[in-house]
């Protein structure tokens, strides 16, 4: 395995002001810190983000490297919540019309769809049609589909793709605001984390 | 020979990278190795390169190292 944290601690050890004083009798480095006024020890080949902690510490710097899962933050945040719904045109078709910060307000779009109040999906106006598409839009994203192949849901960074995407035929909204198909069923309610929707129990979002 | 002078290195498995990742802030040293024995040993080579910079009190013939390491693991289904 490569070393993985050979440069970046050692830029950070240099940022903080701590020097290198001389190559050690062995596979590391003696740097000085002028925060704690000691010598200590980098190692040249690190591996693990645990060693690359433990030498910032030594050197009175906070810890800088984290598990891998945790610099997909961005992505494991949810970014709103959506539903998978079927339409008249294309019965076996599923798509989620729209993505809020807020179950209820999504709800509320859901319930008004479901009532037949609203056959333009994604939104019913154009003030809901920012906001639904606010939270995506900043990860680039416009629509949520569900592939017919593995009937798992996913985010779609860009509608054209998915309806291009023979494996994704048959979705709802090539463009925003333009499908005329009512919704005959809301078949999942779910949060959206990036790429990924989670479908969430109706009492979840009570 | 002058009174013993002891260090502990703690050492945990890191999964990630599949190595023991051990540190001791006394000397202070920290480093990484696919087994106990070679990460004793480069923690060695760091404690005895520091030890005149860190403890110039203290022999290095009088320093003893010793590791407490930890690995988490499931048993296993026999």
């Amino acid at each position: 395995m490569a070393p993985q944290f050979d440069r970046a601690p050692r830029d950070l050890l240099r940022a903080a002001g701590c020097t290198f004083v001389r190559q050690g009798r062995g596979s590391h480095e003696i740097w000085r810190s002028p925060l704690t006024k000691r010598n200590f020890a980098v190692p040249v080949g690190i591996l693990s983000r645990h060693t690359a902690n433990a030498i910032l510490r030594q050197a009175g710097l906070p810890k800088a490297f984290r598990a891998a899962a945790a610099r997909t933050d961005a992505f494991g945040t949810c970014l709103g919540y959506a539903y998978v719904a079927r339409s008249a045109r294309t019965p076996r078709a599923v798509n989620i019309n729209s993505c809020l910060p807020d179950p209820a307000r999504s709800k509320q779009i859901i319930d008004r769809k479901a009532n037949g109040l609203s056959c333009t999906p994604p939104c019913i106006s154009l003030e809901q049609n920012k906001m639904c598409h606010r939270p995506l839009s900043r990860l680039g994203a416009t629509s949520v589909c569900t592939s017919f192949r593995s009937g798992r849901s996913f985010v779609s960074q860009r509608t054209e793709v998915m309806c291009q995407n023979p494996t994704f035929r048959g979705c709802l909204g090539a463009q925003r605001g333009t499908s005329q198909d009512p919704v005959t069923a809301i078949l999942h309610f779910g949060r959206v984390r990036g790429t990924v929707f989670e479908p969430v129990a109706a009492n979840e979002t009570a | 020979m002058s009174k013993p002078v002891i260090f502990t290195i703690s050492a945990a498995w890191d999964q990630e990278a599949s190595v023991w990742s051990g540190h001791c802030d006394d000397i202070p040293a920290a480093a990484d190795a696919p087994t106990l024995d070679e990460l004793l040993a480069k923690i060695s080579a760091m404690a005895l390169d520091l030890l005149p910079d860190n403890h110039p009190g203290v022999d290095p013939a009088s320093l003893f190292l010793q590791i407490t390491a930890l690995r988490e693991a499931e048993p296993a289904v026999l």
